[in-house]
């Protein structure tokens, strides 16, 4: 990049000023010969807010006035503040074969802004207007995203650097500003010229990708999802072709159950005409009961039948005719009144009248009365025999009795047990006959079972129900295995149409991963080679600048430490003081060697603007660092005030390819000769080159200074 | 005083020894041991049972000869149980003896029943034996065939 044109209107003391750049690479100095307060910081600042608006103004613009102090409200509150840029940047590109290829363009860069004046310290400035043209061969045509293409030709970053004076340079070393906040401003300005923070924000901004890329990486989670789902439907698939081919089987089972059935049941059916086993057997099973159950009978008969022979009635009957002839005697004897004695009771009788049956007085005590009381004792005596005899007289009539009865005929009852043995022997004959028969037919049946053909179709249907409803349940499953896989091939083709996507993500994050290992890298190498190149650049610099010997001189070294502090050292590698040590020739020359080196290695081709860079600085030293610094820019654009041209003039002819003098209207008559006439303060611009003076620029004691001449 | 129920309570029944075979086999007690016979072949239940048939079997034959060798199986208080044995034994007793006061000499009861048993137990074996059935059925018959002919 290197500055054609500027031209700003009402930008402070520029009212209306037009310079002009040397572009010449060959002479690549533009010397702004100003004095102080003629506007230099002026157009550093407008040539920034040009490039750059309010980002390039001091404070950010935020309290920075641009409207001319003296604006003349009566017209108007309002100016219209422009400011032009014409620029060229030369691009490259590779030429396939190492080299490259360059072209360069021209472009216009145009800001205008309104700002008004409301009050004696009050104004107010509109958004301002950013246009960048491109100037071709048919004119200039708008270019869009034009602040976005300045920015990546000369960020806004770097303006600190490319648009500098010799104070200011100096914070970089100074003891006034605070070491931390030093070795932040050195290494801000590295990071920045060597694209340390570019890299780091482009690695920040790959990270932060990488994480959000993880990110959707972590939300898919797919292929776990897809080794469960493909096992899933592996499964599925077995458990589908294990059910279809047991509902095969099945199948096959139930033709052949439903066969076996028919089997069964034609067997059973001619079974069935030639008779029923299970039931005989039944009827076997009841006629044995019946059987035994008579023969029990049959014993108690039998019992029955023995108690036959000692029941009273056989008694009676064999003994008949002796009963028969006990019953005369003591009925003889009953006829005989021997029995029952009864003289018992009357003689009781009698004691109790007190008088005897042959009308004597039994009176008690009396010899009569003892009589019949002894009487009554020998009655007593022998009545216990009398009595067995007349109960047995008695009995004997009874049996007598009983014998022609038919419940006392022993003969009815063996004749009635007789006939119940016999009934019960037919009876049980009756069974057993039955028994035999029913054997019979048993044996006489073929092998075949009914009841066990009943049983085999029982079992049969039975597992023809079990097949049945495994058919239906499985039937169930393979609807079930069905929906299942094709809802697992629904989530197949969403998670595999997910792992495309997350294939293409992993791609990015590869390529994020890739690309931050790469600006890691970069950053690195850059951290690693590109730093000790500022320092070595500087150090040539530096030690050229101050026509040092490194073997004699004081200063022996300057570097930059690793926690970025310029440092100068002395002999035997002695770290000097940058505040005492240093002249200000020398520290000055240090800064600016730090910046020309940081430009330099940097290979950003950009102008460097420096306000009064030889401030301080005399004899050779300030021409080793002009030339220096001149010798080591693409575009070097000087503001110098008088005094630092003095001494320098033949470096400037034979660098600077253009010349230019400033001056502020407000100079006269105090610093100017002349009245330049003009209403307002203003900086004027006049052509004289830094051996000449003019009307416009000639400054009280111009014409007794022997290096200038007066130019018409 | 009165009469005791049972006046043979402490008297021996006896049966001849030489039969004591028999009688055995025909009852349902078996004094050897072993599994009780059926009624069909042991028909009478215990020995008293058949020592009372053959008193009765006895007594239409008449009295015999004493026993020398006798096997007294129980004492008469068994005849406790029926005591129409008794009443029968008393006027057997009275029959035979034309004493109605016989009765005051139980052992004498006794002595005649066992001398009865004694003639009475070889028919009573006899008639177990007479016929091809069993010997209950024999005995049935033998003494059905005592019976009068109905009218």
């Amino acid at each position: 990049m290197r500055f054609r044109r500027a031209s700003f209107t009402n930008f402070r003391l520029l009212r209306d000023l037009e310079l002009e750049f040397s572009t010449d690479s060959k002479s690549p100095l533009t010397v702004i010969r100003a004095e102080n307060e003629t506007g230099k910081t002026t157009i550093l600042n407008a040539l920034q807010w040009t490039l750059f608006g309010e980002e390039g103004l001091p404070t950010r613009g935020a309290s920075y006035r641009i409207i001319p102090i003296d604006w003349d409200t009566s017209a108007s509150k309002a100016a219209e503040i422009v400011g032009e840029l014409e620029f060229e940047h030369t691009f490259e590109r590779p030429d396939g074969k190492g080299g490259w290829i360059q072209s360069t363009d021209e472009y216009l860069v145009r800001r205008t802004a309104t700002e008004m004046i409301r009050g004696p310290s009050s104004w107010k400035r509109n958004e301002d207007s950013f246009q960048l043209f491109k100037k071709d061969q048919s004119g200039y045509t708008p270019e869009k995203s034009g602040e976005l293409f300045v920015r990546q030709i000369m960020g806004s970053n770097l303006k600190d650097l490319f648009f500098t004076d010799g104070d200011r340079a100096l914070s970089f070393i100074t003891s006034e500003v605070p070491t931390g906040e030093k070795r932040k401003m050195v290494r801000k300005a590295i990071r920045d010229m060597l694209g340390f923070e570019l890299l780091e924000n482009a690695l920040s901004h790959v990270k932060k990708s990488a994480v959000e890329i993880r990110g959707e990486v972590k939300q898919f989670s797919g292929a776990d999802e897809l080794n469960a789902l493909q096992e899933k439907m592996r499964r599925l698939e077995e458990k589908e072709a294990e059910n279809n081919k047991r509902l095969s089987e099945i199948d096959g089972e139930l033709k052949q159950v439903n066969v076996d059935v028919q089997m069964i049941e034609q067997k059973l059916e001619r079974a069935l005409e030639r008779g029923n086993r299970e039931e005989l057997v039944k009827q076997k099973q009841l006629k044995q009961s019946q059987l035994s159950s008579a023969r029990t009978r049959l014993e108690a008969l039998r019992r029955e039948h023995g108690e036959l022979f000692k029941v009273e009635p056989l008694g009676q009957f064999l003994l008949k005719d002796h009963i028969a002839k006990a019953s005369k005697i003591l009925n003889d004897l009953k006829a005989k009144g021997r029995i029952p004695r009864t003289a018992i009771p009357v003689l009781r009788e009698r004691l109790e009248m007190r008088e005897c049956i042959c009308g004597e007085v039994l009176e008690p005590g009396s010899v009569h009365y003892q009589h019949v009381q002894d009487l009554i004792v020998q009655q007593e005596a022998a009545s216990v025999v009398d009595d067995r005899l007349t109960d047995l007289r008695l009995i004997a009539n009874q049996k007598l009795l009983q014998v022609s009865t038919p419940s006392g005929d022993w003969g009815n009852l063996a004749n009635a047990i007789i006939q119940r043995r016999n009934d019960f022997d037919k009876q049980i004959a009756d069974l057993e006959s039955e028994l035999k028969t029913i054997e019979s037919k048993i044996n006489e049946l073929p092998e075949t079972d009914i009841g066990f053909l009943r049983e085999q179709k029982r079992a049969r249907l039975e597992h023809k129900e079990e097949l049945t409803r495994e058919h239906g349940i499985r039937l169930s499953d393979r609807e079930r295995l069905i929906r299942e896989k094709k809802n697992a091939n629904e989530e197949w083709k969403v998670l595999t149409t997910q792992q495309k996507r997350f294939k293409k993500v992993a791609c990015r994050l590869d390529a994020a991963t890739d690309i931050a290992d790469v600006l890691a890298a970069s950053y690195k190498s850059i951290e690693d080679s590109e730093v000790p190149r500022v320092c070595n650049a500087m150090n040539d610099y530096f030690l050229s600048m101050i026509q040092a010997d490194p073997e004699n001189s004081i200063i022996r070294k300057a570097d930059i430490s690793e926690a970025y502090d310029i440092v100068v050292y002395g002999p035997q590698d002695r770290l000097l003081d940058t505040d005492l040590d240093l002249n200000g020739a020398s520290r000055r020359a240090l800064t600016l060697a730090f910046i020309l080196a940081l430009t330099e290695v940097s290979g950003v081709k950009a102008p460097n603007i420096i306000d009064t860079p030889l401030g301080m600085m005399s004899g050779i030293v300030k021409q080793s660092v002009l030339r220096t610094a001149v010798s080591h820019t693409a575009q070097l654009i000087l503001f110098l005030t008088r005094d630092e041209i003095s001494g320098c003039e033949d470096i400037i002819d034979l660098y600077a390819g253009k010349v230019f003098t400033l001056s502020n209207s407000a100079h006269y008559p105090k610093q100017l000769v002349n009245n330049t006439s003009t209403a307002n303060m203003q900086a004027l611009l006049c052509d004289c080159n830094h051996r000449q003076y003019c009307d416009v620029c000639e400054r009280i004691g111009d014409g007794k200074n022997a290096r200038l001449t007066q130019r018409n | 005083m009165s009469y005791i129920t049972n006046p043979f309570q402490n008297l021996d029944l006896e049966i001849p020894e030489t039969l004591r075979p028999e009688v055995e086999r025909f009852c349902q007690t078996q004094p050897s041991g072993g599994a009780k016979p059926s009624p069909d072949d042991s028909p009478f239940d215990r020995y008293i049972d058949i020592w009372f048939f053959a008193v009765c079997v006895g007594a239409r034959r008449g009295k015999g000869p004493k026993v020398k060798n006798s096997h007294r199986f129980i004492t008469g208080e068994i005849l406790s149980r029926d005591p129409y044995r008794i009443e029968l034994l008393e006027l057997l007793a009275i029959a035979d003896s034309t004493n109605p006061w016989i009765l005051e000499n139980p052992a004498g009861i006794i002595d005649l029943a066992n001398n009865l048993a004694a003639v009475g137990l070889p028919e009573v074996v006899e008639m177990l034996n007479d016929g091809t059935a069993k010997p209950i059925w024999n005995l049935t018959d033998s003494i059905i065939g005592l019976l009068p002919e109905p009218n």
